[in-house]
């Protein structure tokens, strides 16, 4: 079996939903889709004979069959789950949940959304940092615990304490029951029982490494690791092979919401056509800028795995205004330059790079 | 390479008096005081190995043995020096094949250990067959991943060894590999120039059956897998058919090696015998 780990090089919106969708659609029914960080903030389109499918709650490689696998890394929503399920049904998607994983609750969400301290760092609230940063403080409600309705009951009293929050609970605990009823859903147990007869395992990471807890640009990061970090400490327990890596970066920088941003006046070059990524009440503008060799280089480093085979692919070339989508620009040059140059300029970054990739938004194909 | 002479019973005085019966495992494999690589069995910068012919060995039969050195493998190559080795050549000579070359190499794993490839040179000789192994370090990491890195023996096979063998007669050599776990199915071209150095090959990464299908080229490659505690041996038949061996106790690993280039016998006996199929051992 073969493992791939796809990591975003930028702060998101990479395109990493299209990339696992098109590396799952290769072995449709024997690969296995892995998340290993961040939680449902995650929003990756994957796009599949015409339906086009926003993923958050499950893995991207869902269109064309592969279960998902939520690691302990990543907290759990039931109540979004549901809502993203109901678009999902006629797929019949599964789902393996490792009972350790953090549940969010609405009291987390309603915290994290009242707090002008993450509105300024640029959140997405749907409360991801306030449910880890409950469990760091001990006020912990794993997905195990739903299968227990006096545990859940007595544990969300806890919430309503730790947050002095007195709403009730009763709709969550309605969500959590659809949830856990539904039969695609199963706790994890190892993923020994289901390797059996695949061929593909994909480490799905979410946001992206310039937003990551220890290398991202405090405040302005995510509470999580958005390098390859968890899924190699997965990958080493699961005894599979080291990865081959795909680093994925649009042909433009973009940024949801608050924090520093490099070549932002600098028009990039692309039209700006409807797209995943509208503005959105909590998370702010969703803002864009010419590319910046400088981060992409910082985040190669960051990322790095020695002795991996890496592949560095470029996203949305549909998007460039030029036709024939080879015409990027770059802020670190006052011209723009082609597919070629650009691929030579990343790869004189510290460590070799051993192939390029590029895709469009609207098919995902890689070339 | 390929000089010396195999004398079973000068080699039993010599094994005495140099304490193979006798030491541990690690007197007898000095390396692992050392801690690292015998450096003349650093692939790095290695562009060719050779079988030659010479005037003492006219027509030589190149076998080229990859002993996997991690964990509990380790007790083989002390097998092999304590009696695998002269069981081998010496079954071998006495069934009317004299001009054995014969070279070690030793696999670890290319994703963990330091030194994933050693590689000897192609003897004949009871003496320097014995040095080689003796130079052979027993790293014994191997790590808790997928498997170990016999794909580098066949990367060595295909892309860094030249025989006599093949090049003047078109006679196939022997490549086998010896291990208890699954192999690595991917090469990194990061991995293969951390191990060779300037003297790498290729562009990319390598796939095992792509590595595996150029080592056939040139030789007659087997897999012994030693079986424990009744596992199946993974992939290995898919990846080898009937060139996959099993074995349960692995004092018997000499007389198998011996059994299969046997079989081959009448191809290297006749100058102009077409090549062998492989399907003639079945255990």
């Amino acid at each position: 079996m073969i493992t791939y780990l796809g990591i975003g090089l930028g702060c998101g919106d990479e395109g990493k939903g299209r990339v696992v969708s098109a590396l799952a659609s290769r072995f449709p029914g024997k690969t296995i889709v892995v998340r290993f960080n961040g939680g449902p903030q995650a929003g990756h389109t994957a796009v599949v004979d015409g339906h086009r499918h926003v993923f958050s709650s499950f893995g991207s490689g869902t269109l064309t069959g592969a279960p998902t696998v939520w690691s302990r890394f990543c907290t759990v929503n039931p109540t979004a789950f549901l809502n993203e399920l109901d678009l999902l049904r006629q797929y019949d998607p599964r789902i393996y949940i490792d009972p350790m994983c953090p549940v969010t609750t609405p009291y987390d969400v309603r915290a994290n959304r009242m707090s002008a301290t993450n509105m300024k760092h640029g959140t997405v609230g749907v409360g991801f940092g306030t449910t880890l940063e409950r469990h760091e403080k001990h006020y912990k409600l794993c997905f195990g615990d739903l299968y227990n309705e006096t545990v859940t009951k007595l544990k969300l009293r806890n919430i309503q304490e730790y947050y002095n929050d007195d709403m009730p609970f009763d709709d969550f605990l309605e969500d959590v029951k659809a949830m856990i009823g539904y039969n695609g859903v199963r706790l994890f147990h190892g993923v020994a029982s289901l390797t059996n007869g695949m061929e593909r395992i994909i480490f799905e990471g979410a946001q992206g490494i310039l937003l990551d807890q220890n290398y991202g640009f405090f405040p302005h990061v995510t509470r999580s690791n958005t390098t390859g970090q968890n899924a190699l400490e997965l990958i080493t327990e699961w005894r599979l092979q080291k990865p081959l890596i795909y680093y994925i970066t649009r042909c433009y920088q973009t940024r949801h919401g608050n924090g520093p941003m490099t070549y932002e006046g600098m028009n990039p070059g692309i039209k700006y056509p409807e797209e995943t990524n509208k503005d959105n009440t909590y998370t702010g503008k969703f803002r864009k800028g010419a590319l910046d060799l400088d981060l992409i280089a910082y985040a190669l480093k960051c990322g790095h795995v020695p002795f991996a085979h890496s592949t560095v692919v470029i996203t949305c070339l549909d998007h460039l205004s030029d036709p024939r989508r080879d015409n990027i620009r770059i802020g670190n040059s006052a011209l723009t330059i082609t597919k070629e140059e650009l691929t030579e300029r990343i790869d004189r970054s510290p460590f070799h790079i051993d192939e390029f990739l590029f895709s469009d938004a609207d098919s995902g194909d890689l070339k | 390479m390929g000089h010396g002479d195999y004398s079973v019973d000068r080699r039993t005085i010599r094994a005495t008096s140099a304490g193979y019966y006798s030491k541990s495992r690690d007197d007898v494999f000095t390396q692992s005081r050392e801690r690292k690589i015998h450096e003349s069995m650093n692939p790095n910068g290695v562009k060719v190995r050779e079988s030659c012919d010479s005037a003492e060995h006219p027509n030589t039969v190149p076998i080229q043995l990859y002993l996997d050195v991690t964990g509990s493998m380790r007790d083989i190559p002390h097998h092999m020096i304590k009696e695998g080795l002269p069981t081998l050549i010496g079954t071998l000579t006495q069934n009317g094949i004299p001009d054995v070359a014969l070279m070690f190499g030793a696999i670890g794993d290319h994703e963990c250990d330091q030194a994933p490839l050693q590689i000897g040179q192609f003897e004949s000789g009871d003496a320097e067959l014995d040095m080689w192994l003796e130079r052979t370090w027993l790293e014994g990491n191997g790590g808790g991943n997928a498997g170990e890195s016999y794909l580098l023996a066949w990367y060595f096979a295909g892309n860094h060894v030249r025989t006599d063998a093949f090049d003047k007669r078109k006679k196939k050599g022997f490549v086998f590999t010896i291990g208890d776990e699954p192999c690595l199915t991917i090469l990194p071209q990061a991995a293969v120039k951390e191990i060779m150095g300037a003297t790498a090959t290729g562009q990319g990464m390598y796939m095992h059956e792509q590595l595996l299908k150029k080592a056939q080229e040139q030789n007659h490659v087997y897999h012994i897998h030693v079986e424990h505690d009744g596992r199946a041996p993974y992939h290995w038949a898919d990846l080898l058919q009937q060139n996959l061996i099993v074995v349960k106790d692995y004092t018997l690993i000499p007389k198998t090696i011996s059994d299969i280039v046997l079989s081959f016998k009448d191809e290297f006996a006749g100058a102009t015998s077409p090549v062998a199929t492989t399907d003639k051992i079945m255990l």
